[in-house]
This record gives C-alpha cells, sequence and structure tokens, in this order.
C-alpha cells in the first residue's frame, strides 16, 4: 500500500466520529442530489411522454400566403390590413420528396405523410365533428397508436378506422361498428357546397393519454382521407419524429431549410411546458448547488480541523522525509474517500429513498403517480460528483498541511 | 594515522528569524566528524535548536555555507533537501512525536514507505530488525499510546534508524524521562555509535550525559564554543 493511502486510511480510521459524522453528511447530500434528480427526471419525462405521446416532434406544413403589401405613389410600401378569411387546408401536393428528404436526415427517426381535415362522424342518430387523419403505416411510428390500444387492432387498411376512447364514448362505438364519416368543401367559383362521405368499419379504439385527441381523431388510411378531403394525391402535414427530442428545433430548422416547408418543432408549439420544465431544471440545480457547497464545506471544515490537529504528527513525517507532495496527497486522498464513501452510501439513500417514494405515491389504480427515474447515468454522475466535490474541498486543507514548516510543526504543532 | 572525514561542515552561518527579529545565530562555524558522539549543550535560548534545526535541513540559514557529506546542502532542490533528510538523517525527539494512531512497528515502517525505491515487501522485515536493535521487538504490534515513556522513546529512535542514517539528530532525547530510562537511552545512542559507527548529535542539559560524550558543542547566545 503506498504511504500516502496508508497514513490517509489511518487517520480516517483514527479520527472515527469527525469521520461518521461528515460520511453522514455527505451520504445524505448525495442522496439528496439523486432523489431529486431522480424525481424530477421522472416527473419530466412523464410530463414529455404524455405531451409526445400523441404530438409528433416536428411537423412540416406549407408555407402560408405571405402578407399582402400595396406600393405607395411615392415607393413606401403600404401594409394592406385585411381580415383574414377562413382558410382551406393548404395542402402539399409534392410531399413525396419532402418526405423522402426528412426520412433521410440523420436526426430522424421516422416521417409520414398525413391528410387530414375536419369532417362529421355519424353513428345511429349520434354526430359529432371531427378531426379524420390519414396515415400511412409509418404513422405508428410517430406517434405509438398501437401500444395505445384499449381495443381491437390498429389497422386502417381499406375501409378501416381507429377512434379514440372519447369518441367512441360520445358515439357509443365499440370494435366492429359502422362510422359515416361527412366531409363538406366549397367550390370558390360557384360557392356551391360538396359533400362526400364514406363508412368505416372501428377496428381499434385508442387511449393516447390526451382528451382532445380522445374525443377527435379519426385515424384511416391516407387514400381514403384524401378522397374524402378532396385532396387527391396531397397531403397537409408531414410529421416527423427524431432520434432527441430536445433537438428538435434544430432539426426542424435544417428540415425547414432543405424542403422550403414551414416546420414547427414541439418545443416551438409546447412553449409553455418547456418554460415549466426548464423551471424545474434551474430550481434543482440551485438546490444542487447548494447541497454541493454544504457537502464541500463540510470535508473541508473536518479536513482543516485533521491538519490543525495534526501539524505536529505532519512536522515529523516530513523530518523523516515525507515530501510536500506525498504530505498533499495524504489529504487530497481522505477528501477524495470522504466523497468516494459518501457517494456508496448516497447512491444507496438516493436509490432508496426513490424506491420508497415510487411504493408511497400511488395512483388509484395502483401504478406509482409518476415514475422516479433511477438511472446508471444518475447514480454514475452522482458519483462522480461527490468524489470531484472531496478532492476540491480538500485541496485547501492539502495545500496548508504541505506547506508547513517541519521545524515550527514539530517545535510548536 | 588516517584523518576523520567530517560528516559536516558549517562556516559563517547566520539565523534570523524574520525582519527585526532576534539573531539565534550569529557566524557559527563548525566541524563534526564521520563517528563523532557530540553533545551540544547551551542555556535555554541559546541557538541550540535552531542549530539541530539548521544541521537536519528542517530550516535554512539567513547566511553561510553547509556541507554534509561532502554535498553542499543548501543548493539543494527542496525535493533533493527531502529525499537527503529522508536516507542520510535521523531525528529523536524528546517526547518521542510518534504517530499515535499507528502501532510501534507502523511508526517505524513510515519512513520506509515515505522513501520511494525501498522495496516494500521487506520493510515490515526490516523495521522489526530495528525494533530489535533497540530492545522492542516484543511489542512491534503495540498502540503506541500503551507503551511507557522509554518504550515510546526507544520506538522513536528505531524509527530515526530505519533508513540507515548516517547523522543521528537527538533533541533532548532523555529529557522526558526518569533516570534509569535516560540512561538506557543514551547508552544506547552510545551503542549505536560504538558498533555501527553512527554520527550522533545530541542535544542535553543534562550536564552528568553531556560529560559522557566525546566532544561537547557549547551554544551560548547565538554563538558555538567548540
Amino acid at each position: 500500500m503506498p504511504f500516502e493511502l496508508f497514513v490517509a486510511l489511518r487517520y480516517l480510521k483514527e479520527a472515527r466520529f469527525q469521520t461518521a459524522l461528515i460520511l453522514a453528511a455527505v451520504t445524505l447530500g448525495v442522496g439528496v442530489v439523486i432523489f431529486l434528480s431522480a424525481l424530477i427526471n421522472g416527473l419530466q419525462a412523464s410530463l414529455i411522454e404524455t405531451t409526445l405521446g400523441s404530438q409528433p416532434h416536428v411537423v412540416m406544413t406549407r408555407l402560408k400566403s405571405p402578407p399582402r403589401y400595396t406600393p405607395g405613389d411615392d415607393g413606401t410600401v403600404i401594409l394592406a390590413l385585411v381580415a383574414q378569411p377562413p382558410q382551406k387546408e393548404l395542402v402539399i401536393n409534392d410531399w413525396q420528396a419532402s418526405l423522402a428528404k426528412a426520412r433521410a436526415a440523420p436526426a430522424v427517426e421516422a416521417a409520414a405523410a398525413i391528410a387530414s381535415g375536419a369532417a362529421f362522424a355519424t353513428h345511429g342518430i349520434a354526430n359529432v365533428a371531427v378531426a379524420l387523419r390519414g396515415i400511412d403505416a409509418a404513422y405508428d411510428h410517430i406517434v405509438p397508436v398501437s401500444k395505445h390500444l384499449t381495443s381491437g387492432r390498429f389497422n386502417i387498411q381499406a375501409d378501416q378506422a381507429v377512434v379514440g376512447v372519447e369518441l367512441a364514448r360520445d358515439l357509443g362505438l365499440v370494435v366492429g361498428d359502422k362510422l359515416r364519416l361527412t366531409t363538406t368543401r366549397e367550390s370558390g367559383a360557384t360557392l356551391s357546397r360538396a359533400t362526400k362521405a364514406s363508412v368505416f368499419t372501428i377496428a381499434g379504439i385508442f387511449d393516447l393519454g390526451s382528451r382532445d385527441v380522445n374525443r377527435r381523431w379519426v385515424l384511416t388510411n391516407l387514400k381514403a382521407a384524401q378522397a374524402l378531403l378532396d385532396i387527391p394525391g396531397g397531403a397537409t402535414t408531414l410529421e416527423v419524429r427524431v432520434k432527441e427530442v430536445f433537438g428538435a428545433e434544430l432539426v426542424a430548422k435544417r428540415l425547414a431549410a432543405s424542403t422550403g416547408l414551414t416546420a414547427d418543432s414541439w418545443l416551438k408549439i409546447n412553449k409553455q411546458l418547456v418554460s415549466g420544465l426548464r423551471s424545474q431544471d434551474s430550481s434543482r440545480y440551485v438546490i444542487e448547488f447548494f447541497v454541493v457547497i454544504a457537502v464541500a464545506l463540510g470535508i473541508a471544515s473536518v479536513l482543516m480541523v485533521v491538519v490543525m490537529q495534526k501539524s505536529r504528527e505532519i512536522g515529523i513525517m516530513r523530518a523523516f522525509g515525507a515530501s510536500t507532495g506525498q504530505t498533499l496527497r495524504i489529504f487530497l486522498l481522505e477528501g477524495t474517500m470522504l466523497g468516494g464513501l459518501g457517494a456508496v452510501g448516497g447512491v444507496i439513500l438516493g436509490a432508496a429513498l426513490a424506491e420508497a417514494f415510487r411504493h408511497l405515491s400511488r395512483n388509484a389504480d395502483g401504478g406509482p403517480t409518476f415514475p422516479v427515474a433511477v438511472t446508471p447515468g444518475l447514480l454514475l454522475g452522482s458519483s462522480l460528483l461527490a468524489l470531484g466535490v472531496g478532492l476540491v474541498a480538500s485541496v485547501l486543507p492539502a495545500r496548508r498541511a504541505a506547506l508547513l514548516d517541519p521545524a515550527v510543526a514539530i517545535r510548536y504543532g | 594515522m588516517v584523518e576523520a572525514q567530517p560528516i559536516l561542515v558549517m562556516r559563517d552561518i547566520v539565523k534570523d528569524y524574520g525582519e527585526g527579529r532576534a539573531r539565534a545565530l550569529d557566524g557559527v562555524h563548525l566541524s563534526v566528524d564521520v563517528g563523532a558522539f557530540a553533545a551540544i549543550i547551551g542555556p535555554s535560548g541559546s541557538g541550540k535548536s535552531t542549530l539541530l534545526n539548521l544541521i537536519g535541513l528542517l530550516d535554512r540559514p539567513t547566511q553561510g555555507t553547509m556541507q554534509m557529506l561532502g554535498a553542499d546542502v543548501l543548493a539543494l532542490t527542496p525535493g533533493q533537501l527531502t529525499a537527503f533528510r529522508g536516507n542520510k538523517l535521523g531525528f529523536v525527539f524528546q517526547f518521542h512525536h510518534l504517530l499515535p494512531g499507528f502501532t510501534a512497528v507502523e511508526n517505524v515502517m513510515l519512513p520506509l514507505m515515505a522513501h520511494a525505491g525501498r522495496e516494500r515487501a521487506g520493510m515490515r522485515t526490516k523495521a522489526l530488525e530495528t525494533l530489535a536493535l533497540v530492545g522492542m521487538e516484543h511489542l512491534a504490534d503495540a498502540a503506541v499510546p500503551k507503551l511507557s515513556g522509554g518504550q515510546q522513546q526507544r520506538v522513536a529512535m528505531a524509527r530515526a534508524l530505519a533508513a540507515d542514517p548516517e547523522l543521528l539528530l537527538a533533541d533532548e532525547p532523555t529529557g522526558n524521562l526518569d533516570t534509569r530510562n535516560a540512561d538506557e537511552i543514551f547508552a544506547l545512542l552510545r551503542r549505536l555509535n560504538q558498533d555501527k559507527g553512527l554520527t550522533v548529535l545530541v542535544v542535553t542539559h543534562d550536564s552528568r550525559l553531556a560529560a559522557r560524550c566525546d566532544r561537547r558543542i557549547e551554544v551560548v547566545d547565538g554563538h558555538v564554543r567548540p
């Protein structure tokens, strides 16, 4: 065993009470950091999962018509204020090329074309306004409908459709029932109305965790939707799932640049949620910062006391040939060991607290209120943080020990 | 006749403590031969301990030159100085100054462990041999606080001898012991000097013990009277 480790271990053992106290403090600090992080990570993951459970990460649409400008007589430009009339969905006719570009992007996991529009759903005497969404099979990789089916299958072939649980409840639908969808489109020239209708068989009923989505969405195949919405061969949106959810904004910008379409990320669409998540992160960092400071001060003060108590011994060791470097390393090792041992205790405490919370906080159905995410990365990161804090906190006491004048230390202790 | 080689040569040594403070040593000339057994005597505050700290390379003189074993020790870097101190010098203090959290043998092993290049496997064996030299091998694994004053001082001597030093510096090694223990420790120092040729410099207030040394170096008001 190296000299420095031998002495450092013995000093820790010798000052059992001090060591136990500071270890308890470090353990508590690391445990709190792990528990807090696990709690907030779990909460955020749950919020994001709920939000993105029925949302793509990036939505691409056709650019809206630019504002109209009227040139003035003197060359100035007058912005015409025009009340915007209700608009027909802007159709992307050449969506195949844009979809291919989106699918080829390295940060993109899946992309699909959607034909969507308003429709009336009728079952028996009940009818309700719905959002008709024509999709292809790739859509399930963007919004995993098949994973959230409460009954039936995810089948959108031919005249099959899947609907949300709220809509099924409102219309009294069960799997196998027939649902009539009617769309009305205005003809621009004559202002006459053209009505189209199709009947679909309910193949499945889903619950995507959003009341609005569950009440409004009717999913069927792309071709059927195109026909009903009178946009043959067209799509209204391209929807994308990215590999890294927080990188969605960058992906959106790149896709907008490469396709010429408007691309909005979920981060932009859900600004309030993102702001809330950032506030949570800030709160967590503030709490963790003060915990780290408290742990560092605890380790530093204990080591400083040890250095003062051991001044004469340090002088003696210097006299028999221990170098300043060896003296420095003794106390750096002590700090690091306190951080390391505290990290082990903190990992156990943090994981135990998280587990206890998971059992204590339960929904009516017996499941956890939200998942407490204790990940290997969190445990490793917190442990490394504790080791680092121990090392940094011991620098000052170690320097003080190394710079002791041996003659003075031996004489006056 | 073979002329004795000096182990230590000090010339014009001056030691001041800080600006405007008293001069502890003033123009000290001192030469000590290899194998000498000398007492450094003098009244309290005369500069004995300052002289011993300079010889022990624990402090540096304000001016003057110092040669030890032929080396200009004042020209050594801090690292070289530490190595020199660890390999060539041994220290025994008035209050044994053993590390209380370690056993007797561990205290003796510490200097060996601190020195790079020593074989780790043989450290305990070497420490036990050194403890045997001072008659303490039977208490090798005893905790320091459980040893008597005389036993603690013997262990401190073993620690000083562990690295096979060429010069042993003892600062009042018997000052805290009763007469019987003091005589035993002094006899041990004398035996090491005679049997192993170890050069021994002892700071002492005890005129009875000083009289038994081969040479008395008297320090008075910062001056040395060889």
